[in-house]
């Protein structure tokens, strides 16, 4: 009897750990999943520092200036 | 913009090759505050805009001359759409018979990729951090939002297990720990402020699943209901239901690891009266 008790808890604390890792990968998975999800195209533009940066470099190559102006953070997707 | 024309190949060509492209928050929600020279120049720009009769506002494209004098402006309205914004390019690069620039010129002018600022909500600068991303999966895209909001100690504690617990043991994070997390698990939409959002219920039940010498692993599951309204006086309200998982360093009493995913996340807005559904996930997870 009490070995079958002993038996009982090892195999549902094995069973736990089996649904925690089980868990873990599909929640990772789904993390991971969504973090890709993301729409960066943007991002590989070579967006100067500031306006300023911009303004001196439009000056000093002679060539017009692309300024989007937004509420929010383009970064955070806050926007 | 981000996600349509922004991000459309034909278009980031176009602004890589033949122009010199600038982002300019008016707001710098969530960043370190512009000069004053260079809130000087967008206002300058703005003026001579509204003086020319030109259709400008707060998110706006503008191109400007060599010389900063105004040549083009097109509302996020149009711009948005890749087929309005590259024929307005397209006439420029025409017009001004512009060559591609040099490589040397792009990397010249172009900055550092900036890491993602932590909310300026928060006092803390240290990490650790916990990053916060939503999406809507149904209606248009807008794309990924993403926080990094910092972590206090009492918050990370909450989520170690008592020194003596054993597998199944359970307890609650508090509520007060909770809200100022769930409260960035808002989607991404042009109205983006955290401000905006309550937390009317954040509960997080906490398990201890395993233990040994070095480490425990903590089940996670939680519910949260979050108030955002899209544009005034309509409600809007995010429900989720979350499951996860923590770990403990338990030779430093350290937090490791912690994610949280949304099982069914909702967000539900009214449109004269009637509700609007759109389905959504959110995700959290412990990291630099």
């Amino acid at each position: 009897m009490h070995r079958g008790s002993v038996l009982l808890a090892a195999t549902l604390a094995a069973t736990m750990v089996c649904a925690a890792e089980h868990n873990e990968a599909v929640i990772r998975k789904q993390i991971q999943r969504l973090k890709e999800s993301e729409v960066n195209g943007w991002r590989k533009v070579p967006w100067a520092a500031s306006l300023l940066a911009a303004r001196r470099a439009s000056e000093r190559e002679k060539r017009p200036l692309f300024l989007f102006t937004y509420c929010g953070n383009l970064e955070t997707g806050r926007c | 913009m981000r996600v349509s024309s922004l991000s459309d190949p034909r278009v980031m060509d176009l602004i890589s090759t033949y122009f010199v492209p600038v982002l300019v928050s008016r707001d710098d929600y969530q960043r370190t505050p512009r000069s004053e020279d260079e809130k000087a120049e967008l206002l300058r720009i703005d003026r001579e805009c509204a003086r020319r009769g030109l259709k400008g506002g707060s998110v706006c494209v503008f191109l400007l001359a060599a010389n900063g004098d105004l040549l083009a402006t097109q509302r996020v309205q149009q711009a948005c759409k890749p087929e309005n914004l590259l024929p307005l390019l397209q006439q420029l690069i025409a017009e001004q018979k512009l060559r591609p620039r040099s490589q040397e010129a792009i990397q010249a002018s172009a900055a550092q990729p900036a890491a993602i600022a932590p909310s300026r909500d928060r006092k803390e600068v240290e990490g650790p951090f916990l990053h916060i991303w939503t999406r809507l999966d149904t209606g248009p895209n807008y794309g990924l939002g993403h926080d990094r909001v910092a972590l206090s100690v009492a918050q990370c504690q909450a989520f170690l297990p008592p020194a003596d617990a054993k597998p199944g043991t359970s307890w609650n994070i508090p509520e007060e720990i909770t809200r100022p997390l769930f409260q960035y698990g808002y989607p991404p939409f042009p109205q983006w402020e955290a401000k905006d959002c309550k937390v009317q219920k954040g509960t997080l039940k906490a398990t201890l699943a395993a233990t040994s010498e070095d480490e425990a692993r903590i089940q996670l599951e939680g519910e949260m209901l979050l108030k955002f309204p899209l544009g005034r006086p309509s409600e809007g309200y995010i429900t989720a239901r979350f499951v996860g998982l923590a770990r403990e360093d338990r030779k430093k009493q350290t937090l490791t690891s912690l994610m949280l995913m949304s099982e069914q996340a909702e967000y539900v807005w009214y449109w004269q009266g009637k509700p609007q559904l759109r389905k959504m996930r959110i995700a959290l997870e412990l990291g630099p």
